[in-house]
C-alpha cells in the first residue's frame, strides 16, 4: 500500500457540509452499507466500495479498523474486468463464421447483435478481475479528505461513493478552493475573486 | 460556476505559485522563510513541465536536467509558457521530502517522505502504527505546503504584486 510503503500520490478535498454527529457506529453503518461487493463470480465489469484500509478483503469495519484518532481511514476498492472491443470483434467474427457455416445463411443484423452480446458475456466470464485499492483519509476536525491516488475518473468515483455513503459533498482543493481556506486575514473573498493572471510573460496582460 | 470552469479560470494561481516558489528558491539559494514553519529549504529538481495553449491546443514541454537553473526553461516561461508541474525537494527541520506538484489541482505525486525512527524500529507487522506514522509525516508536508501557499497568497493578493514581485520575476527570467 502506498501510504505505508513507496511513493504517495495525494489529492485533497474539502468536506462541504458538517455532519450532525460523527459517531463510530454511524461510520461503521455507512461504510458497511457501501462496502465493496466482489464481482469474481459474475460478469459485472466494475465494482466500487469501501474495504478496511489494512485488510482489503475485509468489510467488517470494527471501530479499530478505521478510527485512528484524529483520522478516519479506509480503503476504496475498485475491481474491474475489461475486454477490449478488438478482442470482442475477433471472437465475434469467428462466431459469425461458425454460425453461418452451420445454417448456410448469412446472419441478420439482430442475430449478429445477439451473438455479440453472448460473445462479450462469455469473454467477460473468462476474464479475471483486476483489483486496485486506494487509501482514503478523513480528518473530520479539519473537514479534509485525502485520496491517495489521482486522476479524474478515480476522483469521480470517490466523490460519488462519498456522497452516497455520508450524504455530504467533497470539493477538490484546487488552488482557488485552497486559497479560500487559507485567505490572509487582511484579504477578502472579493480580492480573491478579482485576482486575474499576472503580466508575468513578455509584458502581456 | 462548476468545478471544471473554476479549475480553468483560476488555474493561474497554481501556475504562478510554482513560478514564485522556483524564483524564491533560485534567488535565495533554496531558502524560503515561511511564517509558522521557519526556514524551508526548497529545490526544483530534474524535471519541470511547462504548458502553452488551452483545451485541445494545450501543449506540454518537459525540461529535464540536474540543475533547473536552466536557461531553456526560463526562456520558455519568458516567452509565455506556464509552469504546469514541478519536481521539488523540500527540507524542513532536517527532514527531506521529494514530490511532484501539479499546478492545476495542486495534487502531489511521487511523494517520498522521510522515514521516522518509529517506522524503522517498529515491528514489520504493526501496520496500524506505521500507517498512523506515515499519515503524520505526510500531514506535516501538507501543513508546510499550505503555509507556503498562504505566504504566496498574501503577496499575490497584496498591492505590490505586479509592481514589485512581478517586476522582480521578469528581471530574474531575463537573467540567463
Amino acid at each position: 500500500m502506498s501510504l505505508i510503503k513507496g511513493g504517495v500520490s495525494l489529492t485533497r478535498f474539502r468536506v462541504m457540509d458538517q455532519l450532525p454527529e460523527l459517531t463510530d457506529e454511524f461510520i461503521t453503518e455507512r461504510l458497511q452499507k457501501n462496502a465493496f461487493v466482489p464481482i469474481d463470480a459474475t460478469t459485472e465489469e466494475e465494482s466500487v466500495g469501501w474495504v478496511e484500509i489494512l485488510d482489503p478483503l475485509s468489510t467488517g469495519f470494527a471501530v479499530h479498523t478505521f478510527n485512528f484518532g484524529q483520522v478516519i481511514a479506509m480503503g476504496l476498492r475498485v475491481d474491474t474486468r475489461r475486454v477490449s472491443a478488438k478482442v470482442v470483434n475477433r471472437y465475434l467474427s469467428l462466431a459469425i463464421a461458425e454460425a453461418e457455416k452451420l445454417t448456410d445463411r448469412p446472419l441478420t443484423g439482430n442475430q449478429k447483435r445477439e451473438l455479440k452480446a453472448r460473445v462479450r458475456h462469455d469473454l467477460l466470464s473468462r476474464t479475471p478481475v483486476v483489483t486496485d485499492v486506494f487509501e482514503v483519509c478523513w480528518f473530520p476536525g479539519e473537514a479534509e479528505v485525502w485520496l491517495v491516488g489521482g486522476g479524474a475518473k478515480l476522483r469521480e468515483k470517490l466523490e460519488e461513493i462519498w456522497r452516497s455513503s455520508f450524504n455530504i459533498g467533497l470539493m477538490m482543493k484546487i488552488p482557488f478552493v485552497l486559497a479560500r481556506d487559507l485567505l490572509p486575514q487582511d484579504k477578502t473573498m472579493d480580492d480573491l475573486d478579482r485576482a486575474a493572471p499576472s503580466a508575468l510573460f513578455g509584458g502581456r496582460r | 460556476m462548476d468545478l471544471v470552469d473554476l479549475i480553468a479560470e483560476k488555474k493561474f494561481l497554481g501556475q504562478e505559485f510554482l513560478t514564485w516558489v522556483w524564483y524564491q528558491s533560485d534567488v535565495n539559494s533554496g531558502l524560503i522563510e515561511v511564517p509558522g514553519c521557519g526556514t524551508l529549504e526548497i529545490w526544483f529538481e530534474e524535471r519541470l513541465v511547462l504548458e502553452t495553449g488551452a483545451g485541445n491546443s494545450r501543449q506540454l514541454v518537459t525540461c529535464q536536467g540536474r540543475d533547473l537553473d536552466l536557461a531553456e526553461a526560463r526562456t520558455a516561461v519568458r516567452e509565455g509558457k506556464k509552469v504546469s508541474q514541478a519536481k521539488l525537494r523540500l527540507k524542513l527541520d532536517g527532514q527531506e521530502y521529494k514530490m511532484t506538484i501539479k499546478a492545476e489541482g495542486l495534487e502531489l505525486s511521487g511523494v517520498q517522505a522521510p522515514k521516522t525512527l518509529e517506522m524503522e524500529e517498529e515491528e514489520q507487522d504493526n501496520l496500524a502504527g506505521r500507517l498512523i506514522d506515515r499519515i503524520a509525516v505526510i500531514k506535516e508536508l501538507v501543513r508546510t505546503l499550505d503555509a507556503l501557499y498562504a505566504r504566496f497568497l498574501s503577496l499575490r493578493l497584496g498591492p505590490d504584486w505586479e509592481e514589485t514581485v512581478v517586476a522582480s520575476l521578469r528581471k530574474w527570467l531575463k537573467e540567463n
